[in-house]
């Protein structure tokens, strides 16, 4: 699916990936996270190669947070415990010292007060900064976004994209897969251009969004601007 | 009416009985426990590591009972593994729940949406903390159900051990007969004792969907439900 795609993070940057649907913007997301597993080339986390074994990827993905398109909450607990689980099961963080960690995590993006909501009572704006809260509250280096707004009603857009943006000013390093421009143009200190599994195009977002280079980038902003 | 007569011999019953619940249990037990571990085995995603529970969950739910429990008592001792009745129809009873339990798992976890299982390993979850925490209890709505109504049927079906001679309930309920010349009164005797066993089941399953009904859906939801004057839920 992917090839030809290389590019580096460096601490605290912001990417933003665009390119239209199925161009490998989640897979290489997925690919990052070892989720998916790929066939060649090498990524590398702080040094570590994603690779080897499970127990490899494990702790790999401890330190790196992802939130997904759809959310993805555990429907059969709290917000609160949501967002302690994963510190009390991997980190064995003592379940009070979690749940007081989760609670100023909730706070970070906006929803203390919805600490003991199921996810069910939350708005889909809500449901996707309890997921951002849930990555965050494993202390990741790097955060990984897959469409975070695209399952969203236009209305609940803003709150997801200001709970991002907040993260991006706090110097979190992020790759965040959008379609969002004005959002990618807003946040981002670089924009990775993808299509067909391949990188089209890459630079500051003043340079690849304003005035883009490669016909494909043009007419992906056509088609995407046209759109919003 | 003869029942007097027949209640004389409630001590047979009573053993018989006896020997029923007993084989209830180790069957939902064993059959439990195998059929945990088989499902999720089921779920792999190798071929190679599925291929021999499905042989055997196919073997077992696509063969009659009747003749699984001939096989393993009469076939096995041609392999030098004789068993007395009891533990040969523990040994069928609990590979065929085995059987049924691992498919009811394993359709179980595939009704999750894989979201779950992406969003509990991109936590750094470990398999096990994955399906005892995140997977598994999103089942329970799925599976209860499915469980529930197989295990009463395994419970009256245990009667098939008779077949092979053990003194279960209607083994010794037709000792019984022959002793008494009453087949009316022992059967209605015996259909009371199996209703005893099996209603309390059915109605602490009720209870367990309607709990986890209430925990998983819109809580307040519920509870405003609740609060409402008793002619406006619908109920009346």
């Amino acid at each position: 699916m992917l090839n030809e795609v290389s590019f580096d993070v460096a601490d605290g940057q912001v990417i933003a990936l665009i390119g239209s649907s199925g161009a490998g913007k989640s897979t290489l997301l997925r690919c990052i996270n070892g989720l998916e597993p790929f066939q060649a080339g090498t990524i590398r986390l702080n040094g570590k190669a994603v690779a080897g074994s499970h127990r490899h990827l494990r702790e790999l993905r401890k330190e790196v947070g992802m939130v997904f398109q759809s959310f993805n909450l555990f429907p059969h607990m709290t917000a609160l415990r949501n967002v302690a689980l994963a510190p009390t099961l991997v980190r064995r963080m003592p379940r009070r010292e979690a749940e007081e960690a989760a609670l100023s995590m909730l706070d970070r993006v906006g929803l203390a007060a919805k600490a003991n909501s199921y996810p069910a009572q939350l708005s889909g704006g809500q449901q996707q900064r309890v997921a951002i809260a849930r990555a965050l509250a494993m202390n990741p280096t790097a955060m990984l976004f897959d469409e975070p707004t695209s399952a969203l009603d236009p209305e609940l857009v803003g709150e997801v994209q200001d709970a991002i943006a907040s993260l991006a000013h706090d110097g979190m390093t992020m790759l965040i897969a959008t379609h969002a421009i004005r959002f990618a143009r807003s946040i981002a200190h670089q924009v990775v251009v993808m299509g067909d599994g391949a990188i089209i195009e890459a630079g500051p977002p003043e340079q690849v969004l304003v005035s883009p280079t490669h016909p494909r980038t043009q007419a992906l902003l056509r088609t995407v601007l046209s759109g919003n | 009416m003869g029942f007097v007569t027949v209640l004389r011999f409630w001590p047979v019953l009573w053993a018989g009985l006896r020997v029923t619940l007993l084989l209830s249990v180790v069957a939902i037990g064993g059959g439990t426990l195998i059929g945990l571990i088989v499902g999720l085995l089921l779920t792999n995603k190798s071929r190679l590591v599925r291929a021999p529970f499905r042989a055997y969950v196919n073997t077992f739910r696509g063969t009659p009972l009747l003749v699984q429990l001939f096989l393993i008592y009469l076939a096995l001792p041609r392999f030098g593994i004789a068993l007395a009745v009891l533990p040969a129809a523990m040994l069928g009873f609990v590979l065929y729940t085995g059987a049924y339990v691992a498919e009811i798992i394993r359709s179980g976890i595939q009704a999750v949406p894989t979201g779950q299982t992406e969003a509990g390993y991109s936590l750094g979850l470990g398999y096990l903390q994955l399906m005892a925490r995140i997977i598994l209890p999103q089942t329970r709505r799925h599976i209860v159900p499915a469980l529930a109504s197989f295990y009463l049927s395994l419970i009256k079906d245990t009667s098939l051990a008779s077949i092979i001679g053990l003194g279960e309930l209607i083994t010794e309920g037709q000792a019984v007969i022959a002793a008494t010349l009453k087949p009316f009164q022992v059967y209605v005797v015996i259909a009371a004792a199996y209703f005893v066993i099996c209603f309390p089941v059915s109605r602490l399953v009720s209870w367990l969907e309607r709990r986890s009904r209430d925990r998983d859906t819109d809580r307040e939801g519920v509870e405003a439900i609740r609060k409402r004057p008793r002619a406006q839920r619908g109920l009346v």
